[in-house]
C-alpha cells in the first residue's frame, strides 16, 4: 500500500550530514517526495510504499554526530512526486535547532589528508559534514556559511560542486574549503617576518610557537625537550600548574601512560578532550619533571584539527599544547591579540585566517569510578543542551559562580550551559563572560527574563546580576545550587540527600560553607551536617597559605599538651607569623570560621609538607591525592587502579576517625581525631603517602558513615562540588556505597565543581519566579 | 587619679569646672570666650557644614587619639569639598568613670591639632552617662568653612583625568588595628592622622576636579562611589600605590587589601592631565605630601567601576566590598 507521511525531526540534525542521509535512504529504498532544512529541523515529504518502515530506519541508523531530540509524523496527502529532492532551507520565526559542538577531524578526512592525489592533500583545514568547526565559527542562527566566520571565503567551483551534490560527504557542510578557496595558514617570527612551514623544524628545535588552533590559540613546544617546558613554564609565570599534552596517536600514549577503554573512547570522540591519564611504572623519565610537577597524571588529547594531525610530521610523540593565554585572563583567540600579548613568550606565530566567533579552550575530563567527570566542560561540548525534568516557567539565567565560571540559559525544557569562561575576579574575564553571555544568548536563542545569581554578596556574578534590569532576580544558596544541578541532569524532582564538598560557599549564616550534607531539590533543601566550623585566617590569602591553615586548624583542635608536641610541625612558618597567628586566632582578628571540604585537604597537604605555597588554585588538594595514590601503586603488588581495591566489609576500620556531634538538627562532623592522628603520623616519621592515602580512605569512610547516620531513606545518594573531582576519595566512597548498597549519582555532563552550579541556579530559580 | 562622676554633666558648679579647667583652658578663643547660649559668628561669605561624630577605640593610638581624630576629620571633609576651614563645635559624651588626666590629654591634643589647623572651636557641650551607656568617650564635632570660588566634585571629573594621592595607604586603619588587638609588626605603623586643609591649599588650582578623603572604606571605596556618580571607570596602576612596608607586611598576614583600609590624613585627587604635574610637584612640596604619587586615571569605559592593573598587566576588579573581604576560592 502506498503513503505519504509528512516527517518533523529535531535535535542536532544540521551541519552533521543528515539531509544526505535522508536522501541516501530514500533512493535505496525507492521513497519519493523531499527533504529540507528549516530553522526547527528537518522537515520530509515522503510517499510510496514502505514509509512506515523508511520511518523506522530513519530514526534507527542515524549518522554519528547526529542527535534526534523530536520526532513526530502524519499521514498527508500523496503528492505523486517522481523523485526525491533535498530542496533550499526554509525559515520561520525563532530557530530552535540545536547547534552542534565542534567535532575532531574524521578518519575520512585524515585519509585524504594525506593522499597525495587529493585536492586537500595536506590541506590544514579539510573538514566534511561528519567533521570540523561548527559552534566556534557560529555568529548566528540558523547554522549557515553565511552567518559563520567561512562567509569571508567563497566557495570554489570543486568545493561549490561538492557543496551541492547530495551525495557528497561535503553536502551542506558550511566549512567546507579547499587551499584554492579557504583559509591559509602564516608562519611568523617573533619579529613579524613570515616565514615558511608550520613551525614543525622550530619545534624540534626546542622553540615555542604559539598555534591558532580550532577555539583558540595554545602555546606549543616539544613535550621531551625539558629545556623548552621549562622555558615555557618561566615565560608564561605558570607555577606548578600542569601542562596539556597532545600526543601523535593512542599508540604512543598506551605506551606511556594507564588506558583503560573507556578512557580509550574519550580520547577517540569527536569531543576529542584532554583525558587525565595515570602514567606507567616503566614510563620512568620519559616525561620531563617540568610538565606536571609531583603529579603522576598527565592530561593528553589526540589531534583534533588537521593542522594538529600535520604538526605530528615532526619528529616528536608529545607536544606541551597549554592554553595561549596570560595568567589568570582569557584564551586569546585574535592573530592581533597573539601577537600583541604572546610575543614575550612565543617564538613563533602559527596564525590563520579563519576568525574564531566563540573563544573555547579545551575540555577536561577523568575517568573517576568508570565515568566521565568533566573538569572542565568547553569545545566539543558546548552548546550541547541538558534536557530538564521540567519547562521553566520563564527563560533564566544563572550567572555561575566567581571561580572557573561558566553561565547557564534556560527555556523551554532545555539548559545550556556556556564553555568555561575563567575566574571572574579577572576583568578580562569578566569582559569574557559578557561577551559570550550577548553572542551564546543568540546561538541558543534564549533572552532572559529572570536571573540567578549566587548568593555570596562580592562575586562578580552577583554583582553583575544586581547591577542588571531583569525584572526578577532570584538568589541561591551556593552548595543548594550544586545539589540540585546534578538532580537536574538526571531528570529527578523528588528531594535527595547530596554530599557537596567544595572550597567556599556562602552560608545562611553568613558564615563560609564547604563540606555540607543537605537534603532537598529545587524547592528547598535542609542542612542535615557539616564540617564543624574551622578558623580560616586571613580568608583568600590563608586559602594560598595552607600551613597557615595547618596551624589554626592544630591549635583549634588540639588540647594544650598535644599543641606542645607539634612545634617542630611548624618551623616553615616564621617566628612572627606565629605570633601574628596566634593573636588572630585568640582576638579572631581576620578569622573566617569555615565548613570547607577544600581548606581541609589544604590543610592535611601542608601538614605533611606536601603543598605549603599555592601556585593554582586546588594545587595543595591535588598534590595531596597525588602523593596517595602514587604511595599506593608503589606499594601495591599489580598495577591495579589504586582505587579499584574493593574493601572487606568486614575490614572497615579507617586510620583516622571522624567523630559527630549534635547541634540541634544539625549532626556536625568532628575532625579532632583525624587532625590528631594525621599529627601523630607525622611525628612519627611515617610517609607522607602513607598518610594522604589514609587521610583519603577515612575521609571516604567519615562521609559513608554520616550516610548512614543520617538515614534519610528512599532515593539515590549525590555527591557532587569540586572536591569529588578527586579521583582516590569518589572512588572510595564508591566502593564503600556500593558495599553498603547505596545508589549514588552523580554529575553527567557538567563538571561536579562550579562549572556545573549554574544549571542549578536556573532550576532554584525557576521554582522561586513568578 | 580624678574621674569622671555623674555630676561632671549635671550643669551644677562641677560642670561649669570641668569645662573652666579643662575646655576653656586648652581651646581659649574670643567666640568660645563669649559663653553664650549661641556663638556670633562674622562673616558674609557662602557656607559649608559638615558633622562627624567619632568613636574609635582605642583613643590613643599611635600617630594621635580620638580628640585629634575628631578635628581632623571634620576639617577633611570641609578642605575636600573646596571649603576654607573656620570654625568646630565640639560636644563630648563621657562615660562615667573616665579618668580626666585622659580627657585632658583628649583636650589638649584637640587644641595643638585645631591651632595648627588655623581653625577655632567655637562652641562646645559635655554630658555624662552612666557607665556601660558609651564607651569611655565619644566626641561629635561640626564644621563650617567659607566657599570661594571652588566648585569641585564628582561632576567635574572627565575621562582621561589622573587619579593622585598624598600619601601612603592603609596607615591608620593598620595602627588602629595593631593598638585595639595588641599585634606586633615586625615594622610598627603610625596612624596618617592629619589635618589636610593646608596641604590642599598649597596644591589648589585650575584642573583639580575632585577630592576625597579616603576614611572608611579606603581608596577602593571611595573610588568606586565617584566612580558610579561620575559615570566613568577608574583605573589604578597596582605598582603605583604608595605602601609602608608594615602596612604592607600586615596586610599580607591578615589577608587584608589596602585599598579598604582607613586613612585619616590622605587626600585622593582627580585632576586633568594638564594640571597634574605641577599639583604632584606642589603636593611633594608640603610635608604632608611627601610620598603623593600618580596612581591612577579616569576612563570612559566600563562606567562605575575600578579596575586595578596588576604588576603582570591583567586587570582586577577593585569591587564595593559588603564587610571584611570574604574568602571566595572554591
Ligand atoms: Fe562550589
Ligand atoms: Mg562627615
Ligand atoms: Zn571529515
Ligand atoms: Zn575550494
Amino acid at each position: 500500500m502506498t503513503t505519504a507521511y509528512f516527517i518533523h525531526l529535531n535535535g542536532i540534525v544540521q551541519g552533521v550530514g543528515f539531509r544526505p542521509y535522508v536522501y541516501r535512504l530514500a533512493h535505496e529504498m525507492g521513497i519519493k517526495g523531499w527533504v529540507n532544512n528549516s530553522s526547527h529541523g528537518v522537515y520530509i515529504h515522503a510517499e510510496g510504499s514502505h514509509v512506515p518502515v523508511f520511518y523506522r530506519r530513519l530514526l534507527q541508523e542515524v549518522p554519528p554526530l547526529a542527535k534526534i531530540t523530536h520526532e513526530e509524523y502524519r499521514e498527508v496527502a500523496f503528492g505523486n512526486y517522481a523523485d526525491f529532492a533535498i530542496l533550499q532551507s526554509q525559515e520561520e520565526g525563532q530557530a530552535d535547532v540545536l547547534i552542534s559542538p565542534d567535532i575532531a577531524t574524521c578518519g575520512d578526512c585524515l585519509a585524504e589528508l594525506r593522499d597525495a592525489k587529493d585536492l586537500r592533500y595536506r590541506y590544514p583545514f579539510i573538514n566534511c559534514t561528519n567533521c570540523g568547526p561548527r559552534y566556534t565559527i557560529i555568529q548566528d542562527v540558523p547554522y549557515d556559511r553565511a552567518q559563520t566566520t567561512m562567509q569571508a571565503f567563497p566557495m570554489c567551483p570543486v568545493c561549490a560542486q561538492e557543496y551541492e551534490e547530495p551525495l557528497n560527504r561535503r553536502f551542506h557542510a558550511q566549512p567546507v574549503a579547499c587551499s584554492q578557496c579557504g583559509p591559509a595558514v602564516q608562519l611568523l617570527n617573533a619579529q613579524g617576518d613570515i616565514c615558511t612551514g608550520l613551525g614543525i623544524e622550530q619545534i624540534a628545535r626546542g622553540e615555542i610557537i604559539a598555534i591558532k588552533g580550532l577555539g583558540g590559540f595554545h602555546l606549543v613546544c616539544d613535550a621531551g625537550n625539558p629545556t623548552a617546558v621549562q622555558r615555557l613554564r618561566q615565560r608564561k609565570e605558570r607555577g606548578a600548574k600542569p601542562f596539556a599534552l597532545m600526543a601523535r596517536n593512542l599508540e604512543v600514549i598506551g605506551r606511556y601512560l594507564k588506558v583503560s577503554l573507556i578512557e580509550e573512547e574519550l580520547l577517540k570522540s569527536s569531543a576529542a578532550p584532554i583525558v587525565v591519564l595515570e602514567r606507567k611504572k616503566e614510563s620512568g623519565n620519559y616525561f620531563p619533571d617540568e610538565l606536571a610537577p609531583g603529579l603522576h597524571t598527565l592530561g593528553v588529547m589526540l589531534p583534533y584539527t588537521p593542522l594538529h594531525a600535520l604538526l605530528f610530521d615532526g619528529a616528536f610523540d608529545f607536544l606541551v599544547m597549554t592554553s595561549g593565554n596570560l595568567s589568570g585572563r582569557p584564551l586569546i583567540y585574535t592573530n592581533e591579540e597573539a601577537v600583541r600579548e604572546l610575543k614575550g613568550i612565543a617564538d613563533y606565530f602559527l596564525l590563520h585566517n579563519r576568525d574564531i566567533f566563540h573563544p573555547c579552550d579545551d575540555s577536561v575530563v577523568q575517568v573517576i569510578g568508570d565515568e566521565a567527570v568533566l573538569h572542565r566542560r568547553a569545545r566539543g561540548y558546548v552548546p550541547l543542551p541538558q534536557k530538564c525534568p521540567q519547562d521553566f516557567k520563564a527563560s533564566i539565567l544563572g550567572v555561575g559562580g566567581e571561580l572557573k565560571n561558566a553561565f547557564c540559559l534556560g527555556a523551554k525544557d532545555r539548559a545550556f550551559t556556556s564553555q568555561y569562561i575563567g575566574d571572574m575576579e579577572g576583568y578580562e574575564n569578566f569582559q569574557r563572560f559578557r561577551q559570550e553571555l550577548a553572542s551564546f544568548q543568540k546561538v541558543v536563542q534564549i533572552v532572559p527574563e529572570v536571573v540567578a545569581y549566587d548568593a555570596h554578596p562580592d562575586f562578580q556574578t552577583t554583582q553583575f546580576a544586581l547591577a542588571g534590569s531583569w525584572p526578577q532576580k532570584i538568589k541561591v544558596q551556593h552548595h543548594h545550587a550544586h545539589l540540585v544541578s546534578v538532580l537536574g541532569e538526571h531528570g529527578i524532582t523528588a528531594p535527595a540527600l547530596g554530599v557537596v564538598c567544595d572550597g567556599t560557599g556562602w552560608g545562611e549564616d553568613r558564615r563560609i560553607w564547604g563540606f555540607e550534607f543537605l537534603k532537598g531539590n529545587a524547592e528547598g533543601y535542609r542542612r542535615l551536617a557539616h564540617l564543624e566550623y574551622l578558623p580560616l585566617p586571613g580568608g583568600d590569602a590563608g586559602a594560598k597559605h595552607p600551613l597557615r591553615i595547618a596551624y589554626a586548624y592544630g591549635k583549634t583542635l588540639l588540647s594544650e599538651q598535644e599543641w606542645l608536641m607539634t612545634e617542630r610541625l611548624w618551623e616553615r612558618l616564621a617566628a612572627a607569623e606565629q605570633k601574628i597567628l596566634d593573636q588572630q586566632l585568640e582576638k579572631r582578628l581576620q578569622i573566617f570560621e569555615t565548613s570547607s571540604g577544600g581548606r581541609l585537604f589544604d590543610a592535611v597537604s601542608a601538614l605533611l609538607g606536601i603543598c605549603t605555597s599555592v601556585t593554582y588554585e586546588g594545587q595543595a588538594a591535588i598534590e595531596l591525592e597525588s602523593k596517595a595514590a602514587q604511595w599506593f601503586c608503589k606499594n601495591s603488588e599489580d598495577e591495579l587502579s589504586y582505587s579499584k581495591i574493593s574493601p572487606k566489609i568486614d575490614d572497615l576500620e579507617p586510620r583516622y576517625l571522624i567523630e559527630w556531634a549534635e547541634d540541634g538538627e544539625c549532626l556536625i562532623l568532628k575532625v579532632k581525631e583525624l587532625y590528631w592522628g594525621i599529627i601523630q603520623d607525622v611525628l612519627d616519621g611515617k610517609e607522607p603517602g602513607f598518610i594522604a592515602y589514609h587521610f583519603h580512605d577515612s575521609l571516604a569512610h567519615g562521609i559513608v558513615r554520616t550516610v548512614l547516620k543520617l538515614q534519610v531513606g528512599e532515593g539515590p545518594l549525590v555527591l557532587t562540588g569540586g572536591v569529588f573531582q578527586n579521583k582516590l576519595l569518589t572512588e572510595k566512597v564508591l566502593v564503600l556505597c556500593k558495599a553498603f548498597g547505596i545508589q549514588v549519582i552523580r554529575a553527567k555532563e557538567l563538571p561536579p565543581g562550579d562549572g556545573g552550579l549554574a544549571l542549578g541556579q536556573i532550576l532554584i530559580g525557576n521554582e522561586r519566579c513568578s | 587619679m580624678e574621674r569622671i562622676i555623674m555630676a561632671h554633666g549635671s550643669g551644677g558648679r562641677l560642670s561649669h569646672q570641668l569645662v573652666q579647667e579643662i575646655f576653656q583652658r586648652h581651646l581659649s578663643n574670643d567666640f568660645l570666650n563669649q559663653m553664650n547660649d549661641a556663638t556670633c559668628l562674622p562673616g558674609s561669605e557662602k557656607l559649608a557644614i559638615t558633622t562627624d561624630s567619632f568613636v574609635v577605640s582605642p583613643i590613643f593610638f599611635r600617630g594621635g587619639d580620638i580628640g585629634k581624630l575628631a578635628v581632623c576629620g571634620t576639617i577633611n571633609d570641609l578642605a575636600v569639598a573646596g571649603a576654607q576651614p573656620r570654625y568646630l563645635s565640639l560636644a563630648v559624651i563621657l562615660e562615667e568613670g573616665f579618668p580626666i588626666d585622659d580627657l585632658e590629654r583628649i583636650v589638649m591634643s584637640i587644641a595643638v591639632t585645631s591651632r595648627q589647623a588655623g581653625v577655632a572651636i567655637v562652641c562646645g557641650d559635655t554630658k555624662v552617662v552612666e557607665r556601660g551607656s558609651a564607651d569611655k568617650i565619644f566626641i561629635n564635632t561640626t564644621g563650617i568653612g567659607s566657599v570661594q570660588e571652588r566648585l569641585v566634585g564628582p561632576h567635574c571629573i572627565k575621562p582621561g583625568d589622573y587619579v593622585l594621592i598624598s600619601g601612603t595607604l592603609g596607615d591608620h586603619g593598620i595602627s588602629i588595628l595593631a593598638d585595639r588587638e595588641g599585634l606586633e609588626f615586625e615594622t610598627p605603623v603610625i596612624s596618617d592622622c592629619a589635618p589636610l586643609n593646608h596641604l590642599i591649599d598649597s596644591f589648589y588650582m585650575p584642573g583639580v576636579h575632585c577630592m576625597r578623603d579616603p576614611t572608611r572604606g579606603g581608596v577602593g571605596t571611595t573610588l568606586n562611589e565617584l566612580a558610579r556618580q561620575a559615570q566613568v571607570s577608574i583605573l589604578l596602576e597596582e605598582e603605583k600605590l604608595p605602601l609602608n612596608p608594615g602596612v604592607a607586611g600586615a596586610c599580607g598576614m591578615l589577608g587584608l587589601d589596602p585599598l579598604y583600609l582607613a586613612n585619616e590624613g590622605k587626600v585622593l585627587v582627580i585632576v586633568s592631565p594638564e594640571a597634574a604635574e605641577r599639583v604632584l610637584t606642589q603636593m611633594r612640596a608640603h610635608p604632608l605630601g611627601k610620598e603623593a604619587a600618580v596612581i591612577g586615571r579616569v576612563e570612559e569605559a566600563d562606567p562605575g567601576l575600578v579596575l586595578l592593573e596588576t604588576p603582570l598587566g591583567g586587570k582586577r576588579i577593585v569591587g564595593m566590598l559588603e564587610g571584611e573581604h570574604l574568602p571566595r576560592i572554591c
